[in-house]
């Protein structure tokens, strides 16, 4: 069984700090949906206060169109995967997966078939005997996953789980926990500050900074289309060139910048006279010709076999940043060496400055 | 001879001065236990002899004070280690402003001369019974026992709280989300954690209620315990049957230590093997992915 | 006034604090000041429950309503039972009076006994505390940073173990080498140094030894791990910095086991002070200490208010001496008792 969780107007403040702010969306069931933001954006407040920990000040939360203001963490169609994950050290990992089954009061004999069942899930068949502390890191992962799914969640909440592990492992333990949320077809809520594991993993993706959710779409459109400073900056590398709007026509404006005009897409639609910031990906500025151009000094490159890191600083004092790939690591500029850049319209958003 | 041997010989010195000052008296008065003279001595030595042991086996308020004392420190264990861990967890979650007022007061009896609390426990129970009827209440055992909780409850918390101190509260609350009640996750996750804390609060309490006297004497009333006891035969004078008691809990005790010690090897061994378990599961693990 | 008032006003102060201190939590709370659930949401209602009665019979019932009691009783005048309550029980300083001046009747201006006794109390006690931390600061300083584990290991159970023989046999087997034809005079005596025994006892060179001896360990352990803590690095960038050795123990590991010093030179003064074994083990009959002078207040002159003021006179050298720790060594309460 899974259920859709509807976030209406949550505000959770702490004192005169509000950790968040007026959040409202509506979680699909079934969805793998990530919470992205930089530590202390709110993200993990939300999942606290969809687990139950925290209570909302205002607003409301439903899961299943229930609404939970009232309910216990223990009385709630979710499971939590702590960041810690908080395995309990004073039992076997068999025990620690059914732990969930032995407080409803399950029969022994259920839940040793449970405990087999779920090991051999998340691919530990024959560990159910052994302590906690016996566990590589990954092992540990994968019982925090068991324990959690053992109580058959509706919704499933992950809070950075993957953080205490190294970087191979990470990735992957991405693949494995996708496969697994395809499997066990619930509704799966990650909070992460990596977006390497938000855009990979998720269906949907909800970009959050100073408790206000910025923006929310699948990782494609919020890398590609993001819709304000904070996601085109937090999201992915960005080249950010500040100015004023000069000229708004077609979904299309000219952003007068230090470089001179450039143009780029206008998806809020920025009257003439507006402050904006014009961004460009590393990737999608070339060396050699463009519709808009403007030239600089290579400070900087590094080259990475597939891709080449260059590193540029124009004639106003700004730092530029261009990603070479394929055929173009080839001509990659040498150190010192003057380059013209150009990029096209359409990869270039103009946003307002955040 | 360089200034680093004369620095170790100094050392040295000092650490058989110091383990002499510790252990000289005890050892002294062990050996007089098992001599024939009357007075404990040890030289001349008279000869050996197990008599004083006889002696003080057979002394009858020995016996009904190790008796009380007995039952004194079980009712000690009883009341302190549930008021220890009482006091600890509401140090987290008392009302910020009364904190320190609250440390102050739970941690008070630590710091109090054993007579006050004697003294002032006996004029308070008796008033307190008196008033209220519960007459019974006012007895030795019972005052002497409430007695010494006044601080050993206070040892007990301290060895709660620094137990807790390293407590990952992430733990209860992945019993409730995974469905217990707040009475669960006590019974299954916070007492199993502290096990330890509760052994050795309960064996601290025992202990310091046995060997305690200042608090006692007072408190005890028409009652004696064995430290009360050995207390009125020592200030009679000396005889080597008291020598003999010192060299039974001094036996008792080095026998508790060793046991102790190895118990506590065990322990370690297992946990190092523990260790290297999980380094050999995270070895292979990087070999796999 | 009239002491009748006294239990009922005593008994429902520590009452009427907390309800104070409930009240304005929950005012807090109300305001939105505090936030998170609340005390029985957090622990349950059985949890919470016992939390509360624990910890309410340790703290009112154990631990502030007997001290209370028997401050009250130290300001009341000693009566038969018939007239307590009576007109005659009033509230009266005559017991602290008699610890500075004596009986009514008797013809000395002051209670020079009791008041010399106190005294010699304080200062003995002061110097055994001295003399402890003299005593123990190199151990414990060779156990927390020259010695190896397994070293410290054994050394940590050697110190225990004297330690759960109880007070008074300790105190009876430095009888047994002091009295007058006690170990310490046999020797003597055979090895000709002197010609009659000498009483050790009656000089309370025996009282002091013992007083010294009874509570080191409750020096060592403060002293130990708070020098234990210390980074080793410290002393010896202190060393390569070419400061002599008495230097770095008075300027850098001193100053940073601190809080274990203070600690233990604490639980030493008020055990000492407090100490009523050794006294009356091996104190001769002129010998001076004050609490076996509290005791014979209950248990010899069954006056019990007279003993109440003797104990909370003492009482407050302790909390003096504390006060005046913590201020010396800018420390917290929390700091002094871990």
């Amino acid at each position: 069984m899974t259920a859709d969780v509807e976030l209406d107007a949550l505000t959770v403040r702490f004192g005169t700090f509000t950790a968040v702010d007026k959040a409202s969306l509506r979680i699909g069931e079934g969805e793998f949906f990530s919470f992205l933001g930089p530590s202390g954006c709110g993200k993990t407040t939300i999942l606290r206060a969809i687990s139950g920990f925290i209570d909302p000040s205002e607003g409301a939360i439903r899961i299943g169109g229930q609404d939970m203001r009232g309910i216990g963490a223990n009385k709630r169609p979710t499971a939590l995967i702590f960041q810690s994950l908080a395995l309990f050290p004073m039992m076997t990992v068999a025990e620690n997966i059914t732990y969930g089954l032995r407080v409803r009061g399950v029969s022994k004999a259920v839940r040793a078939k449970k405990a087999d069942e779920l090991l051999n899930l998340v691919a530990l068949g024959d560990q159910g005997g052994k302590k906690v502390d016996e566990l590589s890191g990954g092992q540990r992962q994968r019982v925090a996953i068991a324990r959690a799914l053992a109580v058959e969640p509706q919704v499933l909440l992950l809070d950075e789980p993957l953080s205490a592990l190294d970087l191979k492992l990470r990735q992957h333990m991405r693949n494995e926990l996708r496969a697994i949320q395809r499997r066990v077809g619930i509704t799966f809520i990650y909070i992460t500050h990596d977006q390497g594991e938000a855009l990979t993993m998720s269906d949907r993706i909800a970009v959050m900074n100073a408790g206000r959710i910025e923006q929310v779409g699948d990782g494609r459109s919020v890398y590609t289309a993001p819709r304000t400073a904070f996601v085109a900056g937090f999201v992915g590398e960005n080249n950010a060139m500040r100015g004023k709007v000069s000229l708004a026509a077609d979904g299309f404006a000219v952003v007068e910048t230090p470089l001179g005009p450039f143009r780029g897409t206008n998806p809020l639609g920025l009257a003439p006279g507006a402050p904006a910031v014009l961004f460009v990906r590393p990737e999608a500025l070339h060396i050699g010709g463009g519709e808009n151009i403007c030239e600089a000094t290579t400070t900087e490159v590094a080259y990475e076999g597939n891709l080449t890191h260059v590193g540029l600083r124009t004639d106003a004092g700004s730092h530029l940043l261009v990603l070479l790939g394929g055929g173009e690591t080839r001509a990659a500029p040498a150190l010192g060496a003057r380059v013209g850049l150009g990029f096209a319209a359409a990869d270039a958003t103009v946003l307002p400055p955040g | 001879m360089t200034s680093h041997t004369i620095r170790r010989a100094m050392v040295g010195l000092y650490l058989v001065l110091f383990f002499t000052y510790l252990f000289g008296p005890l050892v002294i008065m062990s050996i007089t236990a098992f001599n024939t003279s009357p007075y404990p001595a040890i030289m001349p030595f008279e000869g050996f002899t197990l008599e004083w042991f006889r002696i003080l086996f057979n002394d009858k308020d020995m016996i009904i004070g190790l008796h009380n004392s007995l039952k004194i420190g079980v009712l000690v264990v009883l009341i302190s280690v549930p008021c220890g861990l009482a006091g600890a967890m509401l140090m987290h979650q008392v009302y910020a402003r009364a904190r320190s007022f609250y440390y102050l007061i739970v941690v008070s009896p630590v710091l109090t001369p054993g007579v006050i609390i004697g003294i002032s426990t006996v004029i308070f129970w008796k008033d307190f019974t008196a008033t209220t009827g519960a007459s019974f209440l006012y007895d030795g055992i019972i005052l002497a026992s409430l007695g010494q909780s006044s601080f050993i409850s206070a040892y007990c918390m301290l060895i709660f709280l620094s137990r807790l101190q390293r407590f990952d509260r992430a733990l209860e609350e992945a019993g409730l989300d995974l469905g217990a009640s707040n009475a669960q996750v006590f019974w299954h996750i916070l007492v199993p954690y502290l096990r330890p804390a509760f052994l050795s609060a309960a064996v601290l309490a025992f202990l310091s209620s046995f060997e305690n006297y200042n608090t006692t004497t007072f408190a005890i009333l028409a009652e004696k315990t064995l430290t009360t006891v050995l207390a009125g035969r020592v200030r009679q004078g000396s005889t080597p049957a008291i020598s003999a008691l010192a060299v039974t809990i001094i036996a008792v005790t080095v026998a508790g230590t060793i046991i102790y010690e190895l118990v506590k090897r065990r322990e370690d061994a297992r946990k190092a093997a523990t260790m290297r378990r999980a380094q050999d599961a995270e070895r292979l693990e990087m070999a796999a992915t | 006034m009239l002491a009748s008032v006294g239990h009922p006003f005593v008994i429902a102060l520590p009452f009427v604090v907390a309800a104070m201190f409930w009240y304005i939590a929950r005012r807090e709370r109300a305001l939105g000041l505090i936030q998170g659930p609340t005390f029985f949401q957090r622990n349950g209602t059985a949890i919470g429950v016992f939390l509360l009665v624990a910890v309410m019979f340790w703290a009112v019932f154990l631990i502030v309503l007997p001290q209370l009691f028997m401050v009250e009783l130290s300001f009341r005048p000693k009566l038969p039972p018939s007239a307590t309550g009576g007109p005659r029980d009033v509230y009266t300083l005559q017991n602290y009076h008699y610890f500075l001046f004596g009986s009514p009747t008797s013809s000395a201006e002051w209670n020079v006994v009791h008041i010399k006794a106190f005294f010699l109390t304080i200062f003995a006690s002061i110097m055994v505390t001295l003399g402890n931390f003299a005593l123990c600061y190199p151990i414990a300083f060779y156990m927390a940073q020259v010695a190896g584990a397994a070293r410290v290991r054994f050394l940590l159970l050697l110190l225990i173990t004297p330690y759960w023989v109880n007070e008074i046999l300790r105190a009876f087997a430095f009888r047994v080498i002091f009295s007058t034809s006690g170990i310490l005079n046999k020797i003597l005596l055979g090895s000709g140094v002197i010609a009659d025994p000498i009483d050790f006892l009656g000089l309370d060179i025996g009282m002091y030894a013992g007083l010294g001896y009874a509570y080191l360990l409750l020096m060592v352990f403060p002293l130990y791990n708070a020098v234990e803590n210390l980074p080793k690095s410290q002393i010896e960038a202190a060393r390569d910095l070419g400061a002599p050795w008495w230097h770095i123990h008075l300027f850098v590991v001193m100053p940073f086991a601190k809080p274990g010093i203070a600690s233990g030179c604490t639980l030493v003064f008020m055990l000492t002070s407090g100490a009523l074994a050794a006294p009356m083990v091996l104190g001769g009959p002129r010998s001076l200490w004050f609490t076996p002078i509290v005791y014979d207040r209950f248990y010899q002159a069954f006056h019990w208010p007279q003993g109440s003021a003797y104990a909370f006179i003492l009482l407050l050298t302790c909390v003096a001496f504390v006060m005046a720790v913590m201020r010396i060594g800018k420390l917290s309460l929390g700091e002094i008792t871990r």
